[in-house]
């Protein structure tokens, strides 16, 4: 079982941004993708997850063989794809509790319906392993939430959908240290011989917390370099220029 | 008082269906209603059709007004209907006759017809029972309203005593073109709080005419909620009319959901009267199909340290229309007034049509207003999100929709109300959907 992004070529409008990405994500793995603002690695996120604005002009992904490029948005989500998104939505209106329950009861088969007891009672472990208040459920999708409230969220989102392959887009952005290290909780929880986490990110801050298997770094629309977790340490210390030049 | 000489209509309307009344019997009732009802039949004589060139009737489908086939509606039969389940008091009515009623068990709140308010409180009825002339276009429909009143309900609630659960009102029309005349006025005394849910229903397929009216006064300090909720069928047509008066300190929230009707006329004046009071203004209309929802307010300001607030929004589908046309307007002396005013449009066809006219008038200097008005479609990127959580497209498109329109039901303030007026408008997302 294996995600494989296999020399992807990616455009938004006339700017070519990914250029020949190649990488694999076995499950069980934790990866992290480094690199320096605009080596294509929120772009990498939106292109799995199917967003529109993306124009994938060759390569292909695969979804334990199955080709996830070829799958509208919400099926990527019900097959096991997960991204968390850098920037998450505000829905007004719209309950957090609703909306949880409304991905899940998307995966469940024709005229099936999900439990609404165990629901909350997944739901209220789920989010006291995250410090979250019970009056969570009722609030409106990220409205008026803190970055640090967003971002727990979106974990959340992932404790309770349990995707097989997990994108990160920069969750670490906009944290302070106790909500990183809230945050780094849940994504430690969820690690899983059965599933595959990449975690995207500027920095090697978030990397303190979620210890990887293996460092990927992104430049230029390319995966450049390629090693253990000590490469991170490296990236800290030595900035990116130094991969370029080479 | 049973005859009268209708001189030449100066309109295009023949209420031909009309002619005979008021035909109805004044019998031991005060010689000034008796008079008021065939001076308001005169009016409605008298008056012109709204033309396309009148700005109160601006972007509106005056041939819409076209009333000639209704008549008085014959008696049938009512079906069965589940509204909330606690109440303060409830009233059934039929084409404008009672079928039900219960009873207010609460000391200080009385809910009477017309000919018992008219018999224990004359001198305020006297007052009140003009009339319910909004200014705001429909002076001629208020008055055939107004002439062709049979009954009404009056809520009245003295001093000091606070009714936690609503009063429900429950209009039917029923029968091949019957016409429908309901009124409501609620008299809500000093520190009084009441909240008034009042439905408006069509009892089958039948092309109907709904010409109703509500009219809330309030003296110091009073609360008032009035929840009006259009149900009518698609064959039907609606005019109402709603004045609202907040005397000093008192506060009104009104809410009209219209998820009904086919033609939709709603007008509501809201004085902000007594120094220290406050208006709040509601609303959420679905349009679809050939549907024309048009509702016009004003928000008048006639005193200091006013607060108003109004929010109407409006979901179309395929070929809905609507029309919102807005005024604040604030007196000279009303200075230290707060007024907003909000009209928002989620558009989720290319043929719908959604006009607004948000506007404003302030002759006060130390005034904080502001008003505005957005249309738009969907969010894409607010799909998108709930597509990456699995969720199918319309699934989701239904969830944001009827997101919108949630910031104004929990706005009613009271949880047994918006949980029925939420589920009125999800049944009917789900109609229009489907």
């Amino acid at each position: 079982m294996i995600l494989e992004i296999k020399d992807l070529h990616a455009s938004i409008g006339d700017r070519q941004i990914l250029k020949g990405l190649t990488l694999t994500l076995p499950i069980g793995q934790v990866a992290a993708i480094m690199g320096p603002n605009g080596s294509g690695k929120s772009t990498l996120s939106k292109v799995l997850a199917g967003h529109e604005d993306y124009t994938v002009t060759s390569g292909e992904v695969l979804m334990d063989g199955r080709n996830l490029l070829e799958m509208p948005v919400d099926d990527r989500s019900r097959a096991g794809f997960f991204l968390a998104f850098q920037y998450p939505m505000e829905i007004p209106g719209v309950s957090n509790a609703n909306f949880l329950r409304a991905a899940l009861q998307s995966r469940m088969p024709e005229g099936e319906q999900i439990d609404a007891v165990q629901f909350y009672q997944t739901m209220y472990k789920k989010m006291d392993l995250l410090k979250m208040d019970r009056s969570f459920t009722g609030r409106s999708v990220n409205e008026g939430f803190s970055g640090g409230e967003k971002k727990r969220n979106e974990i959340l989102q992932m404790l309770m959908l349990e995707p097989r392959y997990a994108v990160l887009d920069e969750t670490d952005s906009g944290l302070d240290i106790d909500a990183l290290k809230i945050v780094s909780e849940g994504v430690n929880l969820m690690r899983s011989p059965q599933r595959g986490i990449l975690l995207i990110t500027h920095y090697q801050r978030l990397l303190d917390y979620i210890k990887p298997d293996v460092v990927h770094v992104l430049s230029d629309g390319r995966i450049v370099k390629t090693g253990g977790a000590e490469l991170a340490l490296e990236l800290e210390e030595r900035g990116y220029d130094w991969l370029k030049a080479a | 008082m049973s005859t009268l000489t209708i001189p030449n209509p100066i309109s295009t309307f023949v209420p031909s269906v009309f002619l005979d009344a008021p035909p109805w019997d004044h019998a031991g009732l005060p010689g000034w209603f008796a008079a008021s009802q065939l001076s308001a039949w005169k009016s409605f004589i008298g008056l012109a059709m709204p033309g396309r060139k009148d700005e109160n009737w601006r972007f509106a489908n005056v041939a819409g007004l076209q009333f000639d086939t209704f008549k008085r509606g014959a008696a049938a039969s009512v079906p069965d209907f589940t509204g909330l389940e606690k109440v303060a008091a409830r009233v059934v009515t039929r084409n404008d006759g009672v079928v039900s009623q219960q009873a207010s068990a609460i000391s200080g709140l009385e809910v009477l017809t017309l000919r018992e308010a008219l018999a224990k409180y004359p001198a305020e009825l006297e007052r009140h029972l003009a009339t319910p002339d909004t200014g705001l276009g429909g002076t001629k429909f208020a008055a055939l309203h107004q002439a062709q009143l049979r009954d009404a309900v009056v809520v009245k609630v003295s001093e000091k005593t606070e009714v936690a659960d609503p009063v429900e009102i429950v209009h039917w029309l029923s029968g091949e073109n019957a016409s429908a005349f309901p009124r409501t006025i609620i008299l809500a005394g000093t520190r009084s709080k009441v909240t008034v849910v009042e439905h408006h229903l069509s009892a089958g397929g039948d092309a109907g005419l709904n010409c109703g009216a509500a009219q809330i006064f309030t003296e110091r300090g009073a609360q008032v909620s009035y929840v009006h909720l259009n149900r009518l069928n698609a064959a039907s047509k609606s005019l109402h009319f709603s004045t609202l008066r907040c005397e000093r300190e008192a506060a009104v929230r009104y809410a009209q959901f219209n998820l009904g009707g086919g033609y939709v006329r709603s007008e509501a004046l809201s004085q902000v009267a007594g120094e220290g009071s406050r208006s709040d203004m509601l609303s959420v209309s679905l349009a679809s199909a050939d549907q024309e929802i048009d509702q016009r307010t004003r928000q008048d300001h006639l005193s200091p340290r006013g607060f108003s607030d109004l929010l109407y929004k409006n979901v179309l589908f395929n070929r809905g229309k609507t029309i919102f046309a807005g005024l604040i307007r604030v007196d000279q002396g009303a200075q230290f007034t707060d007024a907003y005013q909000k009209c928002r449009n989620l558009l989720l066809s290319d043929d719908c049509e959604a006009n607004s006219m948000p506007g404003l008038e302030i002759n006060a200097d130390q005034v904080k207003c502001s008003h505005g008005s957005t249309s738009g479609r969907l969010n894409e990127e607010e799909v998108f999100y709930f597509q990456a959580r699995g969720i199918q497209r319309q699934a989701a498109e239904h969830m944001i929709s009827l997101g919108f329109t949630q910031e104004v039901v929990s706005r009613i303030g009271q949880d047994a109300v918006e949980a029925l007026v939420f589920s009125a408008i999800e049944a009917r997302f789900a109609e229009l959907k489907g």
